[in-house]
This record gives C-alpha cells, structure tokens and sequence, in this order.
C-alpha cells in the first residue's frame, strides 16, 4: 500500500467535551453556579437531551478507560495525535453543538463563555501546540453570539466558528443570523456547519423533508438534506454576495451529495435566477469559492470504487474536500482511510491545504 | 395533422407525467355529495375572473374547495403552466382534450400518456373528511370527463387523500377497477411520516390488493403541513422551494426500504415522478452503505437497498437538470448502469418547465432511448409493447 505517510494531515474535526459537568460548571458566574447547584449532591443538568436520534451499537468508539471518549486526553493522544504526519487538530464541539438550543438563552450565553474559556484553559494552553478550536456561539441570540465571537475569536488558536445547532428554526442564510457573519468575518474566522444542527428536538426545523425519520438508519442516510439546505438558503438568501470573504465548512454528512446540490441551484437558477437577482455568481461558483466539505463519514461500506468514482465525477471536488476524521465517533475515518479513497492527486489538497487555506491560523 | 414522429421507424413514447385539469369547479362539484356540496359549494362556485382560474394561479382553481390558499404552490414569480397551452377557449392548460391532443399527443409524438391531475393537492386538505370528499370527486369527474374520450392514449391516476389511510384504501378499491386507471397517485404525506411508515400500510394493501402501482409526485408536502418539504426550514424564494422540493422523496425511497414495504408487497412498483436524475447515484450508494445499520434497526431489510431499487423502483426523467453535461452524466452514472432500466420519460405537460425528448436523447446514451421513452414504462405498467403498437397504427390522425 502507498500510505501518504509524509504527507502532512490536517484533522479538521475531532470532538472534544468535559469529562463532567462540574469542569465546566466552574467557568459559570457564581449565581448560575448556584442555579445548577440547589441543594448539596444535585446538579441540574445542563444538557439533558441532545440528539434524537442514536446509532442502536453507541454513538462513539468504545474507550477502554471509561467515561465520554472526547473528554480523555490519553485516548486522544493514542488514536489521533500519536500519528506522526498529523500536523494540526480542530478540537470541535461534541454536546456543545446544543448550547445554541438551550431554551434559556440568557443561560446559553453563559454556557458558551464557559466552553469557550473551559476549551482555552484545558486543551489550547497545553503542550501540545498541535490542537486548535472553534468557538461555541448561542446562535438562538445572534447579537450575543458575535460578541462572542468578539470576545475570544481573537484568540490565536481559535481558528472559526462552530455554528452549533440550528437555534432560530430558519435557514442559516437568513438575515436574523447576520451578526455572526459579520463578526466572523470581522475576526476572518470561517462558519463551521454540522449536519446534525436539525437533530435535537429543542430544534423547529426538522432534519429532512417529508416527515420525520423513525429510525437512526434513515436519519443517517437523510441528515444530509440539512446541509443541502442550508446551503441553498446561503445562495438565495444573498449571503455570500453580502459578506464577500465569508466562508463554509460543512460538515457530518460525507460528500457524495455535493455534487446533485451543485447541478440542481445551477439548474434552477437559469430558470429563476431573477427572482434573487442579489445573487452574483452562480451557485457552483460561490460554492467553489467558499464552500469546503468534510470528508466525515467516508461509508466506505458500499464500495470504495464506487465511493472514489461519486467523488471523482463531482466539479472541483478537488479543491473542496477536506479531511475530517470525526474521531471519536463510531464512524471515525483515519487520515489514509481517507488517502486511499480519494484519487492519489488530491491528497495533498483533501489532507492539507484546503484546510489551510480556509481557517485562520496563527502563522 | 401529421405526426411529427422524429425516429426512423414507429418509435413508442410513453409520457408517464402530464397534469390534467377541469373547466369548470362545477364540472367536479357535482359529484360531490348533497350534504358536502351545501357547505362548500357557494364559496366554490364563486366567480374567479376566469373559467378554472389562470395560468399564473399555481393550482387553485378558485374555488376553496378544491383547491384552498393553503393548498397554492407559494412563491409564485411567473406563470405555472406555459402560456402557449392556454386552451383553445381561453381555458386553463390541461383541461381541454383538443388542446392537449394537439399540443402533446401530436406534437410530441406520445403514444400513451398518464394523466396526474394538476397537481393532486386536495390529498393534503387539513379537514381529511373533506379530503375524502374532495378525491371522490375528483375520480368520478376524471372517469366520466376524461377516461370515457374514445383515445385509447389516454391513461390516468387514483387520487387518493393520505390523512385517513382506511378511507384511502376503500376509494382505492372503489375505482381502482376501471382499466383506464393505472397507478395510484400520493402527494402528501399529510400525517408528518414519510410513506414507508406503517401508518400508510392501508393504502399499499389496498394498491396490492386492485393490482396498481403506486406514483409518488413532487410537490404535496408544500402544503406545508406535518410533514416539512424541506430540512432546515421553510424557503425564502421559489429557486429554494424548487431546489428543495426532491427532499421528500429522498426520504420517501429510503423509508420504503428501511420499514420493509417491499418485502411485505413483493409485487409492489413504485415511481418517483418529477424529481430530477442527478441524486439517485449519491441516494443509492448511502443508502448501500448503510446496510448494515438498516438490517440490526429494520430487521426485516434483507437486501441492499440497491436491489430493492432495481426491483421496484422507476423515476420520471423530468425535471432534467441542464447543467449537468452529458459526460458528467455518464461518469455519475458509472456503476449505475442500472438506471438505464429505472428511468421512464415524462413531459410534465403543461407546466412552465415541459419537456420533450430532445433533452434526454441529447443527454443520455443513445443505446438507453428505448429503455427510456418506453420499455421502462411498458414494465411498470405492466403494458404488452404490441398492444401499444396496434393502437399507435389505430390512431386518427
């Protein structure tokens, strides 16, 4: 096999969370410390649902230690950053994706401080200089979540913004969530979108068209049209014409689906482009200049043939695709799965630069 | 009139998609019953402007019976249905035989079509008795309006409303049995579940059961009730509603799979009407890889979805994207090649967006075109290819 092994890996997700809710519990202001804490023994939980929708054998990678696999730094270090090509790691929300649902949202500004200030102390200011993050904003509060941004965007290992999930129950193209756009792309941070932002049931918007999945199977295979989306509402609604150096990654759902996207808005557009005559470029054009796709999951299962030649046959894939392991999901895909699936030429593109090129880095 | 046949010999071209319309509200208000007729009929039968409505009205034929404001395509930014297939009256497109003997038969060359109605909606009305109402209407006036013209090109739809399933298989099996009949139409999915759910199993029983296929046609979940037509919330613009509108069916196809319809009707046939080609290759290989999760949730998944895909599932040709070019088309159908048995031609006739042949035997391999304009559908309608044949000779002209 011609693993890449000099080639230098990017991971552009790996999930990360506190061990316990007391960690974070002590980033709070003493009187929402004190909310959570009512009586001696009893804590409120701070998160007590998130995603509707689970894989029937776990959600994660089973850890041999124990507790949540994203919170143990040992089993990090053994099943991402001991690979020796991996140059750097964005450190991204695992529960922290539902700050932007918590119905109180007084509450969620605070808890998206904590994570954000929790995510500096425990893993950015460590040794290992190889690990970045993104922040956690309480979208359901546009306003509150650009001072957020503001406030610790400026951080030199805060590399973008983690959109979280989808708190005012419209499209992310909408207006309502301009100020995030306009301070990410004030602090020249990138959007990141994860395909399960439709996923909880805090959430107004539902995660596919057509009723509601009845199981995780159908879940998985839709989650997609969220992203799909999205994106749509991203070309209609102007947004890319509006913030001009704003860029995406989105996330969670490979790319297999990109492609169908791309030919469906181009399509659509000659015909009724004039509807939305704010919109500058066509729809593939915007998306290949500020549109990246995580690779994560790969689902390989059917065929790594026929997987490398939906990827092949989508228009500048090339320059989109960005390696995402997902770690330490189930579905995690490890930098050569990801090598050996795409066509040889891409690699340095997928595994690298088109990470580095989209987020802001310290050098 | 000559027939403006484009191929060397007598090539047979079935338009699996052509919506089909009424004059009048009156012309179906009849066959509604006396007690249901008193409480809609004066709303209904008030004057719109313009006999069945306009071209640019997107569905509502004035009435708020049969086609109520909440029942409208939004987003309308130009006419629904072209202005040259106004009839010949002045009438709405698709409600007159002539026009649309002239103007598709003729013209495209089609040697059989199947009526959708226009688009089905009333399926989707919040009040289901209503629903129920309104469909049995809608079938009796499509039996005596449209099935008794003496042109055995013409085929049409069983429209049946999806909130109250029972009742959809009893008007299933009411008048499923007119040969003229040959799919059962669904829309909706009114009750916030994609059509796999075995809440719907009524309606599949009673299709098994009169021996139809069942069509699945874009557009009923923009009446925007249990069921979202889109993840991620509702659109801002028709380009977005458009763009969006083939989620349902995605979610349709897969559903049907993972609750295992297809085992439970092993001769059940499905065709997805009016979504595009381009996502199938994406849809079918995660679907595939998903397999293993779908069989330890869904026990009763016993294949790759692919195969139940290529055994009971067809897809309309139109809406076909343009931007994808011939040899993009061909490199994502690489690994697909089954397709070429799955896609069946339709015009859509006589919307905005109509389609005739030369997009499809410009974009696809030439050794598909028969599969395509006609075999594919000879299949799913369980038609003999020399019975169409013998009709085709049969035709006036």
């Amino acid at each position: 096999m011609s693993a890449p092994s000099r080639q230098a890996v990017i991971d552009a997700e790996v999930h990360h969370q506190w061990p316990s809710q007391r960690e974070l519990v002590d980033y709070l202001p003493s009187e929402w410390q004190a909310y959570l804490r009512p009586m001696d023994g009893y804590e409120v939980q701070l998160f007590p649902i998130s995603a509707t929708y689970s894989n029937p054998s776990g959600d994660y990678v089973s850890n041999a230690e124990g507790g949540p696999p994203s919170s143990d730094w040992n089993a990090l270090e053994r099943r991402v950053l001991s690979q020796r090509q991996l140059e750097r790691a964005i450190l991204s929300p695992d529960e922290a994706t539902w700050t932007s649902v918590m119905l109180n949202k007084r509450l969620a500004c605070h808890v998206a401080q904590a994570i954000n200030d929790w995510c500096i102390d425990r893993w950015l200011n460590g040794g290992d200089k190889r690990l970045y993050s993104l922040v956690t904003v309480p979208n359901q509060w546009p306003e509150a979540a650009a001072a957020e941004i503001r406030r610790v965007g400026r951080h030199p290992r805060m590399v973008g913004v983690a959109m979280g999930a989808n708190g005012l129950g419209v499209g992310f193209g909408h207006p309502a969530y301009q100020p995030i756009y306009e301070a990410a792309m004030e602090s020249d941070l990138p959007i990141v979108i994860r395909a399960d932002c439709e996923a909880s049931p805090n959430t107004y918007t539902h995660p596919s068209g057509g009723g509601i999945p009845a199981t995780y199977s159908e879940y998985r295979v839709l989650k997609f049209q969220s992203l799909a989306s999205h994106l749509t509402n991203f070309i209609s609604e102007g947004t890319f014409d509006r913030f001009t150096t704003l860029k995406l990654l989105v996330t969670g759902a490979g790319a297999t689906w990109i492609s169908t996207l791309m030919w469906k808005l181009d399509y659509k557009f000659e015909q009724q482009g004039r509807e939305i005559a704010w919109v500058r470029k066509s729809p593939s054009a915007h998306f290949h200049d500020r549109v990246k796709v995580g690779s994560n999951p790969l689902n390989l299962q059917a065929g790594a043939d026929r997987l490398r030649n939906l990827l092949e046959s989508t228009p500048h894939l090339e320059d989109m695709l960005c390696y995402c392991g997902g770690y330490p999901y189930w579905d995690f895909d490890r930098a050569e799965d990801v090598a050996m699936t795409i066509p040889e030429s891409w690699r340095e593109k997928v595994l690298y630069s088109n990470a580095r090129s989209l987020f802001r880095w310290p050098d | 009139m000559v027939r403006s046949v484009t191929s060397k010999q007598q090539r047979l071209v079935i338009d699996a998609d052509v919506h089909h319309q009424w004059k009048a509200d009156s012309d179906v208000l009849q066959y509604v019953s006396r007690e249901w007729r008193d409480a809609f009929s004066s709303a209904a039968l008030a004057p719109t402007g313009q006999a069945g409505g306009t071209i640019f009205d997107g569905g509502r034929g004035g009435g708020p019976l049969l086609s109520p404001s909440t029942m409208h395509q939004p987003l309308l930014t130009g006419p629904v249905r072209r202005p040259e297939f106004v009839t010949g009256d002045g009438g709405r497109p698709g409600s007159d035989y002539e026009t649309m003997r002239e103007q598709l038969f003729e013209a495209y060359g089609i040697s059989r079509a199947v009526l959708t109605f226009d688009t089905g909606m009333q399926q989707g009305l919040k009040n289901p008795w209503q629903a129920v109402q309104v469909c049995r209407a809608l079938n009796d006036w499509n039996r005596d309006y449209w099935l008794s013209i003496p042109d055995d090109r013409i085929r049409s739809a069983v429209l049946v409303q999806t909130s109250l399933p029972e009742e959809a298989g009893a008007e299933i099996r009411r008048v499923g049995g007119n040969p003229k009949l040959v799919e059962v139409l669904l829309t909706c999915s009114s009750l916030g579940r994609a059509f796999g759910h075995p809440i719907y199993d009524p309606i599949f029983k009673a299709a098994a059961e009169v021996g139809l296929p069942i069509a699945i046609h874009t557009g009923g979940e923009f009446t925007g009730d249990n069921a979202h037509y889109q993840a991620g919330g509702v659109a801002g613009s028709r380009f977005e509603l458009e763009a969006g509108g083939l989620q349902p069916v995605q979610h349709h196809l897969v559903s049907l799979i993972v609750h295992g319809v297809f085992e439970r009707y092993p001769d059940l046939k499905v065709l997805l009407a009016e979504y595009g080609v381009t996502w199938l290759p994406h849809l079918l290989y995660q679907m595939d890889a998903n397999y293993d999760l779908m069989r330890r949730e869904s026990p009763w998944v016993k294949k790759w979805p692919s195969e139940y895909f290529r055994e009971h599932v067809f897809v309309t040709t139109q809406p076909f994207e343009s931007t994808i070019t011939s040899r993009q088309l061909s490199n994502l159908y690489t690994n697909f090649e089954y397709l070429q048995d799955v896609l069946c031609f339709s015009t859509d006739y006589p919307h905005w967006d109509t389609e005739d042949a030369t997009i499809i035997r410009q974009r696809l391999p030439e050794s598909w075109h028969d599969n395509v304009f006609y075999r594919n559908a000879l299949r799913f309608y369980g038609w003999k290819e020399s019975e169409l044949l013998e009709q085709a000779a049969a035709v006036p002209s």
